[in-house]
Formats: structure tokens, C-alpha cells, sequence
């Protein structure tokens, strides 16, 4: 006999060339009590194709939730386009092809934890409940009611709900807010595990280790647009090496900045930065050399990542002024 | 504004029915919620004080076609009982937003007209009861009516309280948790009076009762009792009391879809 049932076309045919997330020229304000505007989000750019594992890096307040609410289609955006798999976001989204942990709240304290990913798992036909919460680590927890549990159990509750739909595209919001060190790696691994599965991940994070173990790519946001788009490991040499500042008459900065150990030098308030990539070095010199005093070394925060990579790759000398 | 571009085909696993994911496990989870709650207790005790302490005022003139004053009595602590639980019922939507459940529901695949499907529905259900309640201590003080009116009476009584389900999900919306709570009990008492359901009105108080969300339930509940007159003789017709019901209903849900697409971003 002949098999002559149609079957549905598997998914990825249908539109294999669209990528997992687009947004273009994204902005979103909004109001305070007061009534003044700020723009949370202005005009952002970000394409993440499929199979990538993107983090999402910027101080707090840079727009990251808010970028994600709109990627999700929980918000709206004012002005610009959002797209997930080339559909708009909320019927990705329903459709269960992508599937989120948000930051915080987002489940009823008086259910039970198993209650809970079995009343939300009713709504992905097919859904295997235990599978989820062995994968998630909760199946221990199951009859602890939601109030009960520890704000990294809740997170880990949350991702056991997010992996329901089987999603093809998962979105995290800060995951690892509240959880410790042990739970953290765990946490991670299992995320790997999907993700050498052909999961596409975003990951919103404010650690930079979080970013440099885990991405292939590392976009960093600062007042609602991107600074910075990269791979893990140009992300990683910009956050080498430290900062070392001391009072120093600017005859003996011009010298000290010239050496190799220096890769630029700012100048604020009384004090000379030297951002160094060997902070060593540059210290023997800063002693020995020069009438340098109160001298600090520092190592480099994510401001000064920011600004390292977003001055790569313009003139040496312009950088170093 | 976010243009949306329809896609070519549609994708494998979407679904197009807006009342997908409405489920039988889903709606047992939410109603099994519901009856922890304290104030059920009380919710479902002051129909019961109520109609004990009043269905013993009739007016001195007049007289009821089908049955007695105890009937109406009990058909109007009924609809209250019911509008009363299914408010305070729905209004703990009001918690759920507050937790941010709503926006773990905005990414699941039920939508948001199958999500206020759910809630109703379970408001409805949860009304049954002091219905039920109601009714039966009618049936042992001598609330004295036909079969046929008995069925149809508390049936109405007991669906009418969709139209007061969509009302506490609309308050639940737009109150915090900590004010909603109070509002079921003062906004639903004074609705009763305003809606004929405890002291029969007439002249001008029941021309303004006639605009008001219970006259029409009250009203539809008592027709088969009443053939549609009150007390002193006024006469309500079939048609208006289902034109209110409509208008009201029709009223609430607009606003609480409304307030629903507003629900999802942070708060």
C-alpha cells in the first residue's frame, strides 16, 4: 500500500532563511509619575541568527528588559519593527517556537510548584511534564508551594515552564538573579546541553563572566542602543588588564603612555588612567621613573569594556588623547 | 508603532481558534484556587444572613401570580449571592496581575479572549453556590412557587453572574489587590438596591433601577413569577430586562479586554 497521507511540512522548510530575531531601529519611551519621557530603548539594531547563543550585556537601566518585552511581544514598541522567525512576535510566541524566563514574578505563590508547570503545561498539547522538571531540577520541589521557594528555585520553576513548548529560541532575563554559585553552573550546563541541541539562546546578564563562558556573541547595550557587537573573545581581550591612575605631571604621563604596557590614557580630574595590559609593568615604571604618587590599580570594569571596545578600531593617537 | 507583516504560510504549530489552550486540566487548576480562598466563606454566608433577615418583609398590598413574597425574596438574594461571588471571584485577577502571572500567561498559547473565557466561566461556576444555598433555604422557609419557575428563577440567577464576572475582572484590572478586595461587597450591595433585588421599588427609584447591571438579571430571574409587575403594578417588559443584560455585559467585557491588553507590560 501506498502511503499517500499528507503530511505537515516540517517547520524550518517553510521560512528557512528567516532568523531567530529581528528588531530594527526598535525605540520605546515612557512616562514618569511626573510626566516626563525618557527613551528606555532608542532606535535599536540586533539580528541574532539562528543557533547562536547571544548574550545581551549592559549596566542596569542600559534597556535590556525592555528590549526583551518587546522581542516578546509583551510591549510594544513605538516606532520601529519587531520579528521573531519572521512572524510577528506574539505568534511566535504563542505558537511555542520561543519561549522566555523573565526576570522576576510571573508565577501564583499559593500553587505548588508541580501544580504549576502541569496548569501551564495543559496549554502545550504534548508537553511531557516530568521530563521538564527533571531538566529544570525541580522534581524534588514538587509539592512545595511557589511562596516557599528560594528566588533561585523559583527561577529554576520558571525555566522548567519555559521549556514546555519545546522552544525553538529561548530568551533569558537575568537567569541566574538569585541563585548560588553550584546552582549557577548547573544552571548553565543545562542551558549548554539545549543550546549544542540547536537552541538559539539570549540571555540578558549584567557579568561579564556570565557573557565571556557562555556566548558566541556578546552584544553589549548602553542607553537603549548597542555599543557593542562581537564575538565572546574580543569582548574578553577588552576586559583584560586593568587600570592603573596615579597624580603624575603630564611631561612624565606623555613618556609613561608612549611604553607598550599602555594601550590608552585618559586624563580625569587630577588624575592620569593608564589602561594597561600589563599592570606590572607599568607599575615598576610609574615607581622607578617617574615622581608619580597615589598610585591605584584597578581592574577594569564593564564601563571601561564599554569604552575600550567601542574606541577599537579608530586612531591610536585619537584613543590615547 | 510595530508593523506586523503576515507571514506566507502558516507556521506548523500555530493555532488559529482564539480560545486555544482552553482546557479541562487548566480550568480545574483554576477553579481548584479559587475555593482556597477566606472570603468565600463570607461571600457565601451573606446572601444566606440576608434573605433569612428579609424574606419576611412583604409589602402589605399586593400579590405575586405565581407564588409568594419568600420566592421573590429568594430569587433576588439569589442573583445577589451569585454576582456577589462571581465579582469577588474575578477580581482576584487583580493579584494574578500583580504577580505578573499575566504576562507568563501572554506567552503561553492561550490567548487573551480564551484567558477571560476561563475566568468567567470559573466565576460562573464558583456563583453556583450560594445559589444553591439560597435556594435551599428557600425551599425549607416556605418560599412557595411552581416547578417551572423554581428551575428557571435560579438558573438565571445563576448564569446572569457573567455579566458580574467581566465586572470584577475589569475592577481586578484596574484596582491593586489591597483595594479590589473591599470593592465586590460595597459596589455589589449597593447595585442589589439600586437593582430591585431587596426592597420592592417603585416610581421613580424603579425608573432609575431600569439603567442599572442587576435590573435586568433581577428582573429576567422573577419574570416567570411575576409575569413582569412589581409590587404596585408597574410593568417590565421581557425585552428591556435582556436588552440591559446584553448592554451591561457588552459594557463590562469591552472594559476588561481592555485593560487586559494593558496588563502585560511591567508594573
Amino acid at each position: 500500500m501506498t502511503e499517500t497521507q499528507l503530511r505537515p511540512a516540517p517547520r524550518e522548510v517553510r521560512s528557512p532563511e528567516a532568523p531567530a530575531a529581528v528588531l530594527s531601529t526598535v525605540v520605546k519611551r515612557f512616562r514618569n509619575a511626573k510626566g516626563e519621557e525618557f527613551t528606555a530603548v532608542d532606535g535599536l539594531d540586533l539580528r541574532i541568527r539562528r543557533g547562536e547563543v547571544v548574550a545581551f550585556l549592559g549596566p542596569n537601566g542600559a534597556g535590556k528588559t525592555t528590549t526583551i518585552d518587546m522581542l516578546l511581544g509583551l510591549t510594544r514598541a513605538d516606532s520601529g519593527h519587531v520579528e521573531l522567525f519572521g512572524q510577528a512576535p506574539q505568534q511566535a510566541v504563542r505558537a511555542g517556537r520561543v519561549a522566555a524566563v523573565l526576570q522576576s514574578g510571573g508565577l501564583l505563590p499559593d500553587l505548588t510548584v508541580e501544580a504549576t508547570v502541569r496548569m501551564l503545561g495543559s496549554l502545550h498539547p504534548g508537553a511531557d511534564i516530568e521530563h521538564v522538571m527533571a531538566r529544570a531540577g525541580i522534581t524534588p520541589l514538587r509539592h512545595r508551594r511557589v511562596a516557599e521557594c528560594s528566588g533561585g528555585e523559583q527561577q529554576r520553576l520558571r525555566f522548567a515552564v519555559a521549556l514546555l513548548s519545546d522552544p525553538d529560541f529561548l530568551v533569558l532575563d537575568e537567569p541566574t538573579a538569585g541563585m548560588d554559585v553550584v546552582a549557577r553552573r548547573e544552571f548553565w550546563a543545562t542551558v549548554r546541553e539545549d543550546a549544542e541541541r540547536g537552541m538559539t539562546v539570549m540571555f540578558a546578564t549584567h557579568y561579564m563572566e556570565e557573557a565571556d563562558q557562555f556566548a558566541d556573541r556578546v552584544v553589549m547595550i548602553d542607553r537603549g542602543r548597542v555599543v557593542a557587537d562581537g564575538s565572546a573573545s574580543s569582548i574578553r581581550a577588552a576586559m583584560t588588564g586593568r587600570t592603573v591612575s596615579a597624580l603624575i605631571s603630564p611631561r612624565d604621563a606623555q613618556a609613561v603612555a608612549a611604553s607598550a604596557a599602555v594601550r590608552s590614557c585618559v586624563v580625569r580630574g587630577e588624575r592620569h588612567y593608564f589602561d594597561s595590559t600589563d599592570s606590572d609593568a607599568l607599575l615598576r615604571v610609574l615607581v622607578t621613573q617617574t615622581s608619580a604618587t597615589e598610585i591605584e590599580v584597578a581592574p577594569r570594569s564593564l564601563e571601561e569594556a564599554f569604552m575600550a571596545i567601542t574606541h577599537q578600531g579608530r586612531d591610536p593617537q585619537e584613543a590615547s588623547r | 508603532m510595530t508593523t506586523v507583516t503576515a507571514p506566507a504560510a502558516v507556521p506548523a504549530r500555530a493555532r488559529t481558534s482564539p480560545f486555544s489552550g482552553v482546557n479541562p486540566t487548566f480550568v480545574r487548576y483554576e477553579l481548584r484556587r479559587r475555593f482556597n480562598r477566606q472570603t468565600t466563606i463570607f461571600t457565601l454566608l451573606l446572601p444566606a444572613v440576608l434573605y433569612l433577615a428579609l424574606f419576611r418583609t412583604a409589602p402589605a398590598h399586593g400579590t405575586l401570580p405565581h407564588g409568594n413574597f419568600a420566592a421573590w425574596m429568594m430569587i433576588g438574594l439569589a442573583v445577589y449571592g451569585a454576582a456577589m461571588a462571581a465579582t469577588s471571584s474575578a477580581a482576584t485577577i487583580s493579584v494574578e496581575r500583580s504577580a505578573g502571572w499575566m504576562r507568563t500567561i501572554a506567552l503561553s498559547p492561550l490567548a487573551p479572549p480564551g484567558y477571560l473565557l476561563v475566568k468567567v466561566v470559573c466565576s460562573v461556576v464558583m456563583a453556583a453556590v450560594p445559589v444553591a444555598i439560597v435556594g435551599v433555604l428557600g425551599a425549607l422557609t416556605g418560599a412557595h412557587t411552581s416547578t417551572e419557575v423554581w428551575v428557571t428563577s435560579l438558573l438565571v440567577a445563576w448564569l446572569g453572574a457573567a455579566v458580574f464576572a467581566a465586572l470584577g475582572i475589569a475592577m481586578g484590572l484596574v484596582m491593586k489587590p489591597e483595594v479590589v478586595m473591599h470593592m465586590p461587597g460595597l459596589t455589589m450591595t449597593a447595585l442589589a438596591f439600586l437593582g430591585n433585588l431587596f426592597i420592592p421599588l417603585s416610581g421613580t427609584m424603579l425608573e432609575i433601577s431600569r439603567y442599572t447591571p442587576m435590573y435586568g438579571v433581577s428582573t429576567l430571574a422573577r419574570y416567570w413569577l411575576t409575569d413582569g409587575y412589581t409590587f404596585s403594578g408597574e410593568h417590565s417588559s421581557l425585552a428591556g430586562a435582556v436588552f440591559n443584560i446584553a448592554a451591561w455585559f457588552a459594557g463590562f467585557s469591552f472594559m476588561a479586554i481592555r485593560r487586559f491588553a494593558k496588563s502585560t507590560g511591567r508594573n
